[in-house]
């Protein structure tokens, strides 16, 4: 390990951002045009059930199963924040730990996922086909849904090479910063659930 | 940076999420109507205020990085636009 990893390293103060590094901002950065990529997907979404003969998602989505998974994904969360608050306390033991419980957590979620969709697709849903109503139900719920999945597999990967990294010692003496930057990568696919999970599956 | 860890405050959200998410169902399976659409959506935005605020940790950043967070809200104001519209159609 260089010594230049073994410190905490001082972010000059800046009267707009504060002590934020430039890694911060540039990641809020890439995920509000993130969240607007959604929020496009959302608005189209909700403009075809606005004029559309919609179904009833409750009556072909499995809400109880999808809970479940919410529930774990909140989770991968909680351990996410603890990874973090044991890295700025110099645990390394205790930041591998709290990693590699976050990916398990996106793992779950993503078999979770899979099982759902194969579910629908054998019961006649694709992404251009829907036997029991119009085809773009499953059209925004195959995008919507898949485009989340691909955030969640893309946050398992980036979570495990921060745990590798971590494990080669790379955040010893509480240098947290890239994952913190992980960290709020997580969080932002938690969150995006949250709101697909109300207006895909609940309303 | 400072070194901010506050684990009881972490658990206190998780529980919050998971009681909201809890209400959530109940109200699915039980309102209906507008009822039912504006609580669901009180809901998730409450849950990913939470989100943002705690566990991304807005709480404690300044306000140029809040503001910049905050935009996607607009997403919000062309939705109602555009549903309305395709309504009135």
């Amino acid at each position: 390990m260089s010594p230049s990893h073994s410190a905490v390293t001082a972010i000059p103060y800046d009267k707009h951002f504060g002590h934020a590094s430039g890694g911060k901002i540039g990641m809020w950065t890439f995920l509000v045009t993130d969240a607007m990529t959604f929020g496009g997907f959302l608005i189209a979404y909700a403009n075809l059930r606005a004029y559309l003969d919609w179904p009833t998602p409750s009556d072909h989505l499995n809400i109880g199963l999808t809970a479940v998974a919410t529930f774990i994904l909140i989770m991968s969360s909680v351990s996410m924040v603890l990874a973090l608050a044991s890295g700025r306390e110099d645990h390394r033991r205790g930041m591998i730990l709290w990693l590699g419980i976050t990916i398990i957590g996106g793992l779950s979620f993503l078999g979770i996922q899979s099982y759902e969709w194969t579910h629908l697709i054998r019961d006649g849903m694709t992404f251009t086909r829907f036997s029991h109503g119009v085809p773009q139900f499953g059209s925004t719920f195959f995008l919507i849904t898949g485009f989340h999945g691909f955030h969640v597999l893309s946050g398992v990967i980036y979570l495990a090479v921060i745990m590798a990294k971590a494990m080669g010692g790379r955040y010893d003496g509480g240098n947290v910063d890239h994952v913190e930057l992980a960290g709020l990568f997580w969080h932002f696919v938690d969150l995006i659930w949250i709101l697909v999970f109300t207006f895909i599956y609940l309303l | 940076m400072p070194v901010m860890t506050n684990r009881r405050e972490y658990l206190l959200v998780f529980l919050t999420l998971g009681f909201l998410t809890a209400v959530e169902i109940w109200v699915a399976k039980t309102a209906t109507g507008n009822i039912k659409i504006w609580t669901l959506i009180a809901l998730a935005m409450s849950k990913a205020a939470c989100v943002a605020t705690f566990f991304m940790h807005l709480k404690t950043e300044r306000n140029w990085l809040r503001i910049i967070a905050a935009l996607p809200l607009l997403a919000g104001i062309f939705a109602y636009v555009l549903i309305r519209e395709v309504m009135y159609r």
